[in-house]
């Protein structure tokens, strides 16, 4: 009976160590990661305020925007955590911080700046999403190739053959891998936000192309019926 | 004795617990997966049918404008065809199937929508003449009922258990989303294979087939050799300091160039890569990138050297007409002038590191694309008749000078630019100076990256 009291004891303690830790772990990480400080209910702040103007504008959040995390704003929270792929946790990570648009990246326009007259209508949320799938699909890629990648997303919203807006072409099943299969979701480098800024401005490598694959990989032989136009780093374009 | 038989008993109720809560959370996890998959299905089946019922539509709208008495009454059909036709492919492009099975039946999809609206704008401005479209229509029509009846026999085969599209979507990612079964694709095959001999449509709107077509007005001259190529980039990269060409690679892009990649000689440089054109040897466009420090240069100044830089290059009459800035990068449109006139469409864009102010990065493509000597029309009202049409409740009008614009598909009109404010919103009015009429009306947006207009 005593052996195995201590023996439960002892796992008990070593289950709650291990709990202690991991969560001192996920902190020092999140802190590494971004210089906001993760958000969850209870807390009040400027930050809240921040989180919770967003939620408003991009039509998530209903209630006061009095700078406390209640559960209106939590629910909130996990709406649009459900909206974008993200875990519906109801916390504010760095990652649900990037996806309100607050980038981590420390050299991006400080949070908060005032929008001027602008409404929301920005096309910052767009050069966002736009970097995420080039960092998905040409992360080891020279800006170049993240730059051509970028403009062969863009160049599809102008073709009549694929959808005909940003998010359409992107979310297009099966269309890029790493939205398929969620890799789009890892941190933005900040090479592929400048490419996706630089595509959007017009640079175009590709001149005008519409698909591109890294020959290496295994592809439907479909694919090498197209016009090959170029090849930029691994990737060749066609159009 | 009896402690180490209790021991035992522990251990295999531990045990037994968590084989217990180990299945009782994989039942869970199957749950849920189950849940998922048929949210996902029910998803897709929407699409589907949806997608079908927009086609319906359309077959049925096609042959109403076909026999339509009135400009009235062939409007309403049209603008009920362009929205049908619109959302058909907004249904099209959520079945899990790759854009390789997909791509044709899309682009009719998209251009019948848009060759409605085109005639949708020809009746408003009365010029539609029933009778020169019908031929199309009637074309349309065909192809329409054709696509329909495909999807019927797809919903039929879905309906009597043959077909999952789910299982669809699960089997194309093993496959890299690049090959489905074979049982599903047929029938998109088939559907493909009905829009083959869809017919190029010309007409007036931006997806028309002629437009993929055009030529690069500004590039002019011989064409030049790889060697020739090689002098120009390392000419055009100016003050940026020594480089050595790396390698010479090809592009048969809209504008064919060479790539030229240079590789710095001091340490720390980074390397950058410019397309010369392989017809007269002009500066396609230069791409360079590094991590950029805090910004210390100013707006004006970053402006200023980007203007320099232009004008070494050998374009004198280039005004600054918008600018973009983000993480330390900042990008300033020129558009070219002539006699005074803005010609909105030929741009240059010229990307500065505002942490030292090192030029990154030219585009020139557009300036390419569309630059040649313009036969600019006289105006036929002055700035101060244009003023008056602007609508009275705009407030604070500036401006007033002639520019040229873009007028989508491929037109360009001379018209009067003003800037106005109606309460906080700042806004760019356009009045054709020819006949007065507004040809655009943009918002300006300004965020903290640049202004931006819509």
């Amino acid at each position: 009976m005593k052996a195995g009291g201590d023996y439960l004891r002892r796992s008990i303690l070593i289950a709650i160590t291990l709990a202690v830790l991991a969560a001192g772990m996920s902190a020092l990480t999140g802190q590494t990661h971004a210089q906001e400080r993760i958000l969850y209910w209870g807390l009040s702040g400027e930050d809240v305020i921040r989180v919770q103007q967003r939620l408003k504008e991009w039509g998530y959040y209903n209630g006061p925007v009095d700078g406390f995390y209640g559960n209106e704003t939590q629910q909130a929270v996990v709406n649009f955590q459900l909206n974008n792929g993200l875990v519906p946790d109801g916390t504010v990570g760095p990652e649900t911080w990037a996806a309100l648009g607050f980038s981590p990246a420390p050299a991006a326009s400080p949070p908060g700046e005032p929008a001027g007259v602008s409404r929301g209508v920005t096309n910052r949320d767009e050069v966002y999403l736009l970097a995420r799938v080039i960092e998905g699909e040409a992360a080891d890629e020279p800006l170049l190739g993240k730059v051509a990648v970028g403009a062969v997303i863009l160049n599809r919203t102008r073709c009549a053959a694929f959808p005909n807006s940003l998010a359409g072409v992107i979310y297009q099943p099966h269309a890029f891998e790493s939205v398929s299969n969620g890799q789009y979701n890892r941190p933005v480098s900040e090479e592929s936000l400048q490419a996706a800024m630089m595509a959007m401005c017009g640079w175009d490598p590709t001149g005008g192309c519409l698909y591109f694959w890294n020959p290496a990989k295994p592809v439907n032989p479909w694919i090498w019926t197209r016009d090959v136009v170029t090849q930029i780093g691994r990737h060749i374009f066609a159009r | 004795m009896e402690i180490r038989e209790k021991h035992w008993l522990w251990i295999l109720a531990a045990g037994v617990v968590l084989a217990g809560a180990l299945g009782y959370w994989g039942y869970q996890q199957f749950t849920v997966r189950q849940r998922l998959e048929t949210a996902l299905n029910n998803k897709y089946y929407r699409a589907l049918y949806d997608l079908t019922e927009n086609v319906q539509n359309m077959e049925v709208l096609l042959s109403k404008s076909l026999v339509a008495g009135t400009p009235e009454a062939q409007s309403t059909f049209l603008m009920e065809l362009w929205q049908r036709a619109m959302a058909a492919q907004a249904n099209l492009n959520q079945l899990p199937v790759t854009d390789a099975l997909t791509g044709r039946t899309s682009k009719f999809l998209t251009q019948v929508g848009d060759y409605a609206h085109s005639l949708m704008q020809q009746a408003v401005r009365g010029e539609l003449e029933s009778g020169q479209q019908w031929e199309t229509i009637k074309r349309l029509y065909q192809q329409s009922a054709d696509l329909n009846l495909a999807l019927h026999e797809l919903q039929s085969r879905i309906a009597s258990g043959q077909l999952y599209l789910s299982e669809l979507a699960r089997e194309s990612r093993r496959t890299l989303g690049r090959e489905g079964p074979r049982l599903a694709n047929t029938s998109f095959q088939a559907i493909e294979k009905h829009m083959e001999n869809f017919p190029t449509l010309i007409y007036d709107g931006p997806f028309s087939d002629h437009l993929g077509k055009r030529v690069a007005r500004g590039v002019t001259g011989e064409n030049i050799s790889r060697e020739k190529a090689r002098a120009r980039a390392l000419e055009v990269t100016g003050d940026r300091g020594r480089y050595v060409v790396e390698r010479v690679g090809e592009s048969r892009g809209k504008i064919p160039s060479y790539l030229v990649e240079l590789r710095p000689l001091r340490k720390g440089g980074v390397p950058v890569t410019v397309a010369i054109t392989r017809q007269g040897g002009h500066l396609n466009w230069m791409a360079s990138g590094r991590r950029i420090g805090h910004a210390t240069w100013s707006m004006e100044k970053a402006r200023q050297k980007a203007r320099d830089y232009l004008v070494s290059l050998g374009y004198r009459d280039m005004v600054p007409v918008y600018y973009e800035k983000q993480n330390g990068l900042a990008v300033f449109n020129f558009a070219a002038t002539q006699e005074q006139v803005v010609l909105y469409p030929d741009q240059i864009k010229v990307s500065v590191a505002l942490d030292n102010g090192q030029i990154m990065g030219i585009e020139a493509s557009s300036y390419l694309m569309n630059h040649s000597r313009r036969e600019l029309p006289r105006p036929r009202i002055g700035p101060q008749e244009a003023r008056q049409k602007l609508n009275p409740r705009l407030k604070e009008i500036k401006g007033g000078r002639l520019v040229l614009i873009p007028v989508p598909p491929d037109r360009e009109k001379l018209a009067y630019e003003f800037q106005a404010h109606l309460d906080r919103d700042l806004f760019l009015v356009y009045i054709d100076a020819l006949d007065g009429s507004e040809v655009q009306v943009l918002r300006v947006v300004r965020n903290p990256e640049g202004i931006l207009t819509l």
